[in-house]
């Protein structure tokens, strides 16, 4: 599998979205369950997955599922 | 008296170290008969009362030469090595100088109508064994120092014999000097402060060491070298060994003491010398030249208690500080500064009338303004003339502008200090240009600055401005005009700081009050102009008569009561960027705080609860310990004030665990995760957030029946709300800290009290070590009298109104809170940070505020 399809499969999951319904532009707090306790799961789960640690900042900058690829990609460039 | 011979009174025999400088020394039985016998032959050339000029670094050729013109009787006339020709003359023109005393490379600062002995005075002096003292009157003058008045002519302060015995004295006795202390001195002798460093020190039969680098910070090597036991200092001494050096750092380990004096050090300053050197004394003391050197010491055991306090008065010094009718002020009040004393100036040298304003019946006016506390320690909090203080000279700004007004293209100037880390006050000067202010023109009024003045007047800034402020007098307002550049400066200094984004990245609490204000205003303004499109809000200005543009002040927004949340409609963006409503159940009456929220308001929010929490737990994630039951996270449609701390907060989780459970509708332990933890999470960073009453009643009550060890690296306990139940327990704030902090194994400093409120979300205001809560950079909080919406004054308790710049979705521009609180102080809290903090007292019994129901209603 890809980065991108397990980012895509973990996000899926966590917020508790079909796949295919996935956008670019869905967006924290804008979606209904992505609020900020969902949004530390995800990060946790990204975080285990890849093996990585972000910076509070860019947890912060997570804001939409366009920005959570682009993030988790620089930290496994 | 002659203050020589008490001086030496139990000394003069000795064989024992007085002077040290570079690998010199001069014993105590040496350097009396030197003075003796250079005193000798000034009674026998010139006789007694003549007044005999000094001008010279610090080194023995000072010493010798300034106690035995003492000693004969005569008059030593002082004055800075580094004085202006222009001063120099005045000073020459004002005294009837019979011969001067100065090093061989000043001389050609003289004309040769003046005898002039230098460095080679001694060689070949005859001993003389006779004590060749001239007795004096108490009142008999010794010196003459000239310093800066308030006009920038040099004014010549009369010393008497019997002013520096007083002084010596008392000095001497509330420092506990004795022959083992030794002091490093860095100071000039011909400055009050340095002498007297002098003086205490022969007195005792202690030793002085003289530090001649030009780098300050040899001191550092020298205090150790020289096994020292007590360094002094100005603010400016201070400021560069701080910002400078190491010297923080240092053991010190010989020494017991410094002094301070000489100006306000600023109290972030005091702190962290203080907290570095735990074990050695820090005075803070005030003097003026008038009153010999010294007038009050803050004793070293109160540094922290009384931080900013100039303390009290001296032994023998009767210092008080009186209103304009002459009477002591009360706590809180602003009065001048007075002292009474034997170490009162005899007066000015040849100016009776400025004597007068200065002395009144045996009293100095000093021109401080001051205020006391309960207990009587006084606070200076500025100056009646406009001297500026800056690298330890005392600089009178007319003398600068004269210059400055001199030059073409000039206009007028005004010169002012503003403040600086480094130089106490830094010399500015605020030009009114002809035309226009360029580049050119800054060149070349620092140019002609230099030419003429000593580089320590030359000014560091030169600000172009095209009015100046003025009072009611018509003349420049120079607090006003410092404020204005002041932050104009850091307005240039921080250019960005122009959006809600740019705040959002400075450290929280680094902005003082008054940079707030600047920052704050027109970005509120914004705000507000935009929230007129609501037609509640609308009505809310329009029927006090307030117009956005004429607001001044942010204490001019008008404050909307909370209590309206929940019955208007706040949104103040366009509907469809409302994703979310947010409903508060935290109040006490039934219905809901309803607060729209937009993906811009939450973004805010969430950076603000960043970088406050990085403030406190630094830049790691850690793991978070919720003393709560996960259920409170399940309804999703209405906030408590619990569920809205557990979600902020959880920004800086990396894993959270819930310490309670719900079994059968009560909170009990959830003993198996907090055995989890305990085990896995020993020795890694955590934080603890918790409802303060539930942390007591539950989690408090219940783990003392349970043998658990909690032991982690670091940890941080916040609780907020539930105060009011836990007063009717008895439990008093310290109790609580003291108990929990217990439990986790941790410090009491380690539990966190914060207030906040779901219609602020994003801001919590959070206990520093000092148990202040402190204003973030992204908000304010005026505290309001409940009764006529007035500001408060510091320590005065009314309702705490809580201003921000993070929603762009509601009103939370001012917000007026049911909260009871006070203001404990601005931009000073002994914890370093900067702006204002405040205490929450208790809930409003009954939450009603007159008139703003009346006018909110369309």
């Amino acid at each position: 599998m890809s980065e991108e399809d397990t980012i895509k499969k973990i996000f899926g999951e966590v917020i508790g979205i079909d796949e295919s319904e996935i956008t670019d532009s869905i967006a924290y707090n804008s979606y209904e369950s992505w609020d900020s306790l969902v949004h530390l799961e995800l990060v946790n789960e990204l975080e285990d997955t890849f093996d990585v640690e972000f910076e509070m900042d860019d947890i912060i900058a997570m804001e939409t599922f366009g920005k959570v690829k682009e993030i988790v990609k620089k930290y496994l460039s | 008296m002659n203050f020589v011979d008490f001086l030496f009174e139990n000394s003069k025999d000795l064989d024992k170290i007085a002077i040290e400088y570079g690998d010199n020394y001069i014993n105590y039985s040496n350097l009396y008969s030197q003075v003796n016998s250079l005193a000798s032959y000034l009674n026998d050339k010139y006789g007694t009362g003549n007044q005999i000029m000094l001008l010279s670094e610090n080194n023995p050729f000072f010493i010798i030469s300034y106690l035995a013109i003492l000693k004969s009787g005569n008059i030593a006339v002082l004055a800075e090595t580094r004085i202006s020709d222009h001063d120099l003359e005045t000073v020459l023109s004002n005294c009837s100088i019979e011969c001067l005393f100065t090093q061989s490379k000043y001389t050609s600062k003289f004309n040769n109508n003046n005898s002039v002995f230098t460095e080679n005075v001694f060689d070949g002096r005859p001993e003389v064994t006779e004590n060749c003292t001239h007795v004096v009157n108490p009142n008999d003058l010794a010196v003459i120092i000239f310093t800066s008045g308030s006009t920038g002519a040099k004014k010549g302060v009369m010393l008497s014999h019997g002013n520096l015995i007083s002084n010596t004295d008392s000095i001497v006795e509330y420092l506990g000097l004795d022959k083992s202390d030794k002091v490093l001195v860095a100071l000039p002798f011909f400055y009050c402060y340095g002498a007297s460093l002098l003086h205490t020190h022969l007195r005792a039969g202690g030793s002085v060491v003289l530090s001649n680098s030009i780098f300050l910070g040899s001191v550092l090597k020298d205090i150790d070298k020289y096994r020292c036991t007590g360094f002094s200092g100005v603010p400016s001494t201070f400021q560069i060994l701080i910002n400078r050096t190491p010297f923080l750092e240092q053991e010190f380990p010989t020494l017991r003491y410094f002094t301070q004096a000489g100006g306000k050090l600023e109290n972030k300053f005091i702190t962290r010398i203080a907290d570095a050197f735990p074990d050695k004394s820090f005075y803070v003391m005030y003097g003026a030249t008038e009153a010999t050197s010294r007038m009050s010491y803050l004793p070293p055991h109160l540094i922290k208690e009384k931080l900013g306090s100039i303390g009290k008065g001296i032994p023998g010094v009767k210092l008080e500080v009186l209103n304009s009718s002459g009477n002591p002020i009360k706590p809180g009040e602003i009065g001048e500064i007075t002292a009474v004393g034997e170490n009162i100036m005899q007066g000015y040298l040849n100016d009776t009338e400025g004597t007068k304003k200065k002395v009144k019946n045996g009293r100095l006016y000093t021109d401080d303004l001051a205020t006391i506390d309960e207990d009587g320690f006084i606070y200076i909090v500025g100056r009646a003339n406009n001297l500026i203080k800056s690298a330890g000279y005392r600089i009178a700004p007319n003398e600068i502008q004269d210059i400055i007004n001199g030059i073409k293209g000039v206009n007028t100037s005004a010169v002012i200090g503003i403040n600086d880390d480094i130089m106490g006050e830094a010399v500015t000067a605020v030009v009114k240009p002809s035309d226009s202010g360029s580049d050119e023109l800054k060149k070349h009024i620092i140019s002609v600055c230099s030419k003429n003045l000593p580089s320590y007047k030359v000014p560091k800034h030169i600000v172009f401005m095209d009015a100046f402020p003025l009072n009611s007098s018509n003349k420049i307002d120079r607090i006003k005009l410092k404020e204005t550049v002041e932050e104009n400066l850091l307005k240039s200094n921080n250019p960005k700081l122009d959006s809600v984004d740019e705040i959002l990245k400075v450290d929280p609490y680094s902005l003082t009050d008054s940079e707030k204000e600047a920052i704050l205003l027109p970005i509120l303004k914004e705000q507000l102009q935009k929230a007129q499109n609501n037609p509640h809000i609308k009505n809310f200005f329009e029927k006090q008569n307030i117009s956005v543009s004429d607001i001044n002040s942010l204490e001019d927004i008008p404050p909307l009561p909370v209590q309206m949340f929940k019955y208007f409609d706040l949104e103040i963006c366009p509907k469809d960027e409302v994703y979310k409503i947010l409903q508060s159940s935290g109040t006490t009456s039934g219905k809901k705080s309803r607060v729209p929220l937009s993906k811009t308001t939450t973004i805010n929010q969430t950076k603000a609860l960043k970088s406050i929490l990085s403030d406190y737990l630094g830049n790691k994630r850690r793991i978070f310990l919720v003393i709560d039951h996960e259920g409170m996270n399940n309804s999703v449609d209405t906030f408590s004030a619990r569920t809205a701390g557990i979600r902020g907060l959880s920004i800086f989780s990396k894993k959270i665990f819930y310490l309670l459970k719900e079994e059968n509708g009560k909170l009990v332990l959830n003993l198996p995760v907090i055995k989890e933890v305990i085990e896995k999470y020993a020795d890694y960073d955590v934080y603890v957030f918790g409802f303060t009453y539930i942390i007591w009643s539950t989690f408090y009550k219940q783990i003392l029946d349970e043998d658990l060890n909690f032991n982690f690296n670091d940890i941080k306990i916040f609780h907020s709300g539930g105060w009011k139940k836990l007063k009717n327990e008895q439990v008093s704030k310290e109790i609580f800290s003291d108990s929990i902090a217990n439990i986790f194994n941790t410090e009491s400093k380690n539990v966190l009290d914060f207030y906040g409120m779901a219609e602020q979300t994003g801001i919590i205001f959070v206990d520093c070590e000092y148990g202040n809560k402190h204003v973030p950079a992204f908000s304010q909080v005026i505290v309001r009298d409940p009764q006529t919406l007035k500001t408060c004054d510091v320590n005065q308790i009314g309702m705490i109104e809580v201003m921000s710049v993070l929603a762009d979705s509601y009103y939370g521009q001012a917000i007026l809170t049911e909260d009871l609180g006070y203001l404990v102080g601005i931009d000073n809290c002994p914890c370093g940070r900067k702006g204002r903090y405040f205490r929450f007292k208790s809930r409003v019994e009954k939450a009603e505020v007159r008139g703003c129901g009346d006018t909110f209603k369309e």
